[in-house]
This record gives structure tokens, sequence and C-alpha cells, in this order.
């Protein structure tokens, strides 16, 4: 039987890193206490035996107060592990050592691993690893798991492991006294200059501001020339499948060839390059230990939004993607706050919708050299509008149905740590390029199919996808949409990023454009189809407020155990949406 | 008692002790994060809305919503809470 590892201790103190050095599992890590907030098991092999290996979300005692939290607690007491590593931040051991002494009273198979010490040399702070084991009666491993010091001291030691440690009786401020000495200075360190810049009154707000308008830029114009680039790749294949096809049967060539291929070349060459380049610039940001940052600055307006701070964590995860954003709602200890934030998070674009945003924007703004400034303020400007309308739907909510007292504003502010670039280029290759293909081939593939059948199945020499767009138009003309962008919405429930590329297969059966060489291209394609600016508007407008996807909505139904607050999930962004198109347009036909 | 005073009183960079905490939803959350009486601890800059602060509380800097620090009973002297 293969023997469990649990790995323990506060949040943020590096239990992942060391969690994916022991296995060479790639478990997501982040500079911001809260990040893990499920257990994640991996296979440590090591001189030809294995040991199972928990990942632990952060906890600070005992008596756990969040969802995450309870869930370790639970974990750690069932006595189903064989060894607990108890992991110890060596930069804030003053408070570590409340966990580990604790730990320590109630079990007795623990070792106990002090991570960071890297940092700790730098603030000025060393401990006294040998004092450290005698007085907490177990063994300790000193540890950089950063850079991969002391991970193999780790591995022997679970590998050896066979004799229980005596029970601590030393209070943890008596043992932080005799074992660790400080002379670091807390005022005027190099993370409280960071903190009275990036957090002042006068340059917090423009600075979050401007950073995530830079993010965006960078983004914009870093995806148009690779998009053009995998378009002209796939449209080259398309014309040689074509050719090579040309005698096939009608379902090769275009249920495969114009259904599949095409819709999933779409997918891939218009979505993937901007997830690829927004994916590891927002990964630098929460590694720098800057989201935490971010809630703190804007503290006041979720309290005047009766909603919770940490609120924006679980929106910042949303626009990598909605699923994972519901998920992180754990992090938040009221269950009314947290209702609040799982059904608003999708007025936070994930990376399917805001590639979409980004399209939209480059198809319809033009202005020579700075059209990506412009294009980059536009999308800004969108998200702004998600959040505003987070503050306002959180407001209603949790002034009517989700009525109860404000909870706290409670969040340890972690400090900056430098982004590893190698790192982060290896997640995003596996996180976003591997997902987005992967989903590319699970969802876009069919959902192309699907779109071929509508197509050319006619009935009185009408196409199906004629039927559907024919019955939605009237009300998606109301909403400033035309028949079709509404059935992309719908048929592109499964996966948002199949939206787009489902609106342009819709329009280019009958242009037969199969390639073009930058985003700007495409809004040929679009006007040709009776495109205007209102119609770009309104589909921004209802792309950022419309039902969540399949599996945010299965995320959701998960999460609260309850139908009710699924249906709210779905009808609430769509019913904003819905009526903020209608008022768009109605608005902008009249100027 | 006379120099205990509430948390959010007490000038930026200055140095104090928790005298005591009142009851309330967060003060299980502030215990475990290490604010219990004796702590020392440091107020160190307010957020740009100055609805919180952070304190720098047993090594780990901790942002606090003001109405939760308003919890919060700090004196000047270590000794003072004995």
């Amino acid at each position: 039987m293969i023997k469990k590892v649990l790995l323990v201790g506060n949040p943020n103190t590096g239990k992942s890193t060391i969690f994916n050095a022991l296995t060479g599992k790639h478990q997501h890590t982040g500079n911001w206490s809260g990040k893990t907030v499920g257990n994640a098991s991996g296979i440590m092999k090591y001189k030809n035996r294995e040991f199972e290996i928990t990942d632990l979300p952060g906890i600070y005692s005992l008596d756990p107060i969040s969802e995450d939290e309870k869930q370790a607690v639970d974990c750690l007491k069932s006595g189903i592990a064989h060894l607990i590593v108890v992991v110890l931040d060596a930069t804030c051991l003053e408070r570590n050592l409340i966990l580990a002494s604790e730990i320590t009273k109630l079990c007795t198979n623990v070792i106990v691993c002090v991570n960071l010490l890297d940092e700790a040399e730098k603030k000025g702070i060393s401990v006294d690893i040998d004092k450290l084991g005698k007085m907490l009666k177990t063994k300790v491993i000193p540890t950089k798991a950063r850079s991969g010091i002391g991970i193999r001291e780790l591995k022997e030691e679970i590998y050896s492991y066979n004799k229980k440690c005596g029970c601590c009786c030393c209070s943890a401020d008596c043992i932080y006294r005799n074992c660790v000495y400080s002379d670091q200075d807390i005022i005027n360190n190099k993370d409280r200059k960071i903190d009275r810049i990036l957090t002042s009154r006068i340059f917090g707000i423009p600075i979050m501001l401007l950073l995530l308008c830079c993010i965006l830029w960078i983004t914009i114009w870093g995806a148009n020339y690779p998009s053009g680039i995998l378009s002209h790749f796939f449209g080259r294949i398309e014309e040689f499948l074509l050719i090579y096809f040309e005698d096939s049967n009608i379902l090769i060539r275009g249920l495969l060839i114009e259904g599949v291929f095409r819709t999933l070349s779409w997918v891939v060459s218009v979505m993937l390059p901007p997830m690829a380049i927004f994916f590891p610039l927002f990964t630098i940001l929460e590694d720098l230990g800057y989201l935490p940052r971010i809630a703190f600055n804007m503290d006041h307006i979720f309290k005047k939004a009766n909603a919770h701070s940490k609120m924006i964590l679980s929106m910042c995860m949303g626009l990598g993607c909605n699923a994972a954003g519901v998920i992180s709602t754990r992090i938040i200890e009221s269950k009314k706050e947290r209702l609040i934030a799982i059904i608003t998070n999708n007025f936070m674009p994930c990376n399917g919708r805001f590639s979409s945003l980004i399209m939209l924007a480059t198809v319809f703004i033009s202005g020579g050299m700075l059209v990506s400034v412009k294009v980059a303020l536009a999308v800004t400007a969108a998200i702004l509008s998600g959040v505003l309308i987070t503050f306002i739907v959180s407001y209603i909510l949790s002034n009517t149905v989700l009525k109860g007292e404000q909870s706290s504003f409670v969040l340890e502010l972690p400090p900056y740590r430098a982004p590893q670039p190698m790192a982060i280029i290896r997640r995003s290759i596996r996180e976003r390029i591997v997902y987005v293909l992967f989903r590319a081939v699970a969802v876009a593939a069919p959902a192309g199919a699907v779109i071929w059948l509508l197509q050319n199945v006619s009935y009185n020499d009408i196409t199906l996808l004629a039927y559907i767009a024919d019955f939605l138009d009237p009300f998606a003309r109301l909403m400033g949409l035309d028949g079709y962008i509404l059935t992309a919405f719908i048929i592109g429930m499964p996966a948002n990023e199949i939206v787009i590329p489902i609106v342009l297969m819709c329009y280019t059966r009958s242009s037969g454009l199969i390639e073009f060489n930058s985003l700007s291209e495409l809004g040929e394609l679009l006007r040709a189809n009776g495109w205007t600016y209102i119609t770009a508007i309104c589909t921004m407008i209802f792309s950022l407020n419309h039902f969540p996807c399949a599996t945010s909505l299965l995320t959701i139904k998960k999460e609260t155990g309850s139908m009710k607050w699924t249906v709210a999930s779905f009808v609430i962004p769509t019913g904003v949406g819905i009526i903020l198109c209608i008022a768009a347009n109605c608005i902008l036909k009249l100027l | 008692m006379n120099n205990v005073i509430l948390l959010t009183a007490v000038p930026m960079n200055t140095a104090v002790f928790i005298f005591d905490i009142k009851k309330s939803p967060c003060s299980d959350r502030l215990n475990e994060l290490g604010f219990t009486k004796g702590t020392r601890i440091v107020p160190l800059h307010e957020s740009p809305g100055r609805s919180a602060a952070a304190y720098f509380v047993k090594g780990a800097v901790i942002a606090l919503r003001n109405t939760d620090a308003d919890t919060i009973y700090v004196s000047m002297e270590e000794s003072c809470y004995d």
C-alpha cells in the first residue's frame, strides 16, 4: 500500500512549490494566501518506493473558518497520513510556529520543513535549525524550494521516516524567542517602499489601471501578428486539403474540412494568441504578490457595494477562467458573500471572452499608429464596466435576497517575490496553449460539425441555420445583434472561445474567406454581413454579460450545491446583458 | 487604562501592544493570524480609500478594514496587559 504524506502549513509558505518539487507535478502556485483551495495529490518516487503526497490548502490553526480550511483540517484529523510535513515560512516563523506547535501537540507522525530560508537571509532573519528540532521534538529540514535546495534531504527524510516524534511542550512564542534571530527593518525595507507607491492614496488606483491597460495593450499588439501567421498557415492547409479531397464524398469535404477543420483553425488562430500572451503577463503580477494589493486598494469600493474585498481575487481568477474563479471563492468565509462572488464572477470576461472583446475592438477601431492603444483602452473600459456591473449587482443582491451583516476584511499582504520567467513560460505553454488546443479539438471541432450540418441541411430550400437565425432575428435585432450572433452565443455555450469563430463560420460560407493577414481584415467580412459599430458594441456587451459557459455552470452547481443559485447565476447575467444591449442599441441609434 | 486606545487611532509606523480584542465575527480569524493579547503590532500604511490599513504582526503584513481594527484595543507599553 502506498504511504500517504500530507503537506500542511500557513497559506503562502511554498507548499505547492515543495509539492511540485517532490512529485514532478505542476500544481498552481501563486504569491497570495488562498491560491490552493482544494487538495492536490501526486506520487513521489524515491529509491524504488512510492509515496502519495497531498498538498492541502493553507490553514492558520486547527479551528478552520473558511471552506478550503475545513477541507484541509478534516483531512489532517482523519488519521490517514503516514507522515505529516508541516511547511513553515522562515520569514514569518513567529506566526507559523503557532500552527506547528499545535500540530506537534496533536500528532506524533510529524516532520517540519522550514522553507524560504533564502528570503529570510535577505531580510536579516536567521534560524537555529538544530535548536528548533530539539524544542519541537521532531526532525526539521531547511529548504529553499524555489531553487530546489533541501528537496533531496526532504525526500530522504520522508523515505526513511520510521520513528514517532515526541510531544512538543513549549509555546510557539518560547520556541520563536529561542530559535530565531532577526534584525530586519520592518518600516523601511524594500517591500514597504514598494507598498508606499503601489498602495498609495494618490498613485495606488491609477497604477492599477495603468497596469491593466499595459497588459492588454501588449496582448493586443502582440497577438495580431501570430494570428495572421496562424491564419495563413491553416488557410494553406485547408486549400491543400480541399484540392486533395476534391473528388471525395461531400461529408469529407464539407463536414470535416469546411466544418470541423475550419472552426478549429479559427479558434486556434483568432483566440489562442491573445490567451497565450495575456496569461503569462497576468501570472507575473500574481507571482509578484500584487493581487492582494488590488484587494487592499479597492476595499472602500467593495465596502460600499456590501461585498467582500477578497472577491477581487476570485474576479482576477475569473479573468483566466470563470470556473476557476468560482472555485477560488472558497477563500471567502461568509456564505452570503461567497454566493454573491459566485453569482457575479461571470461579469469578469474569461480568457475566451476577452479574446472576443479584443477581436471585436480591433475590427472596429481604426486610427493608424495608435490603434493598439485605442483598442487596449476600449477593452480596459469593457473590463472596468464588468467590474462596475459586479459592484451594482453585488449591492442589489446584498440588500435584497442575500441580505445580512457585512463580514470582515482580513487579508495577508505577501512579500514581493521576483517572478520566475522560465516557470511562467512553461506554465503558460502547458496551461494555455495545450489547454486551448485541447478545447479546440474537444469543443470547437464538434461545434464546427454542428454548424456545417445546420448550414447544409435544408427544409423547403431554407437551411436549418437560417430557420434558427430567422426565428431569433427579431429579438436579436432589438438587442442590436442579428440572428446568427445570438445563435452563436447559444451554440457556443460549451466554451466561450468558440462564439466568434461560429459567427465567422456562419458568414464565411458565402464569402469563401478562409484566411486573413491581420485581425482588422476580419472587419471587412463582418461589415459585408451588415455589422456596424453598434453591432460590435452590443456584441461586446452581450459577450461580457450573458450566461456562464457549461463548465462554469457545472462548477457553480457543485460549489453551491443548489439548483436555485445555479439558475440565478444563469439568469442574472443574461438578464443584465439583454437589458444593457437593448438600452445601448436604442441610445446609439438615436445619436 | 488611560493609555489604552483603539488600533485605528495609532499613528503610522508606531509600535504598540495589543491590550484586548472585542468579540466580533472576525475575532477568531484575528486570533489565529497572531492578533493576541500582548502581541507587538505596527500600523504601516493606509489603503487609498482610507477604509483599511496594513499592520505588521508576528512577521507578516495583514490588511484590516478599519471597522475590524476598531475591535482591537492597544497600549503603548508592553507590560500594560498583564
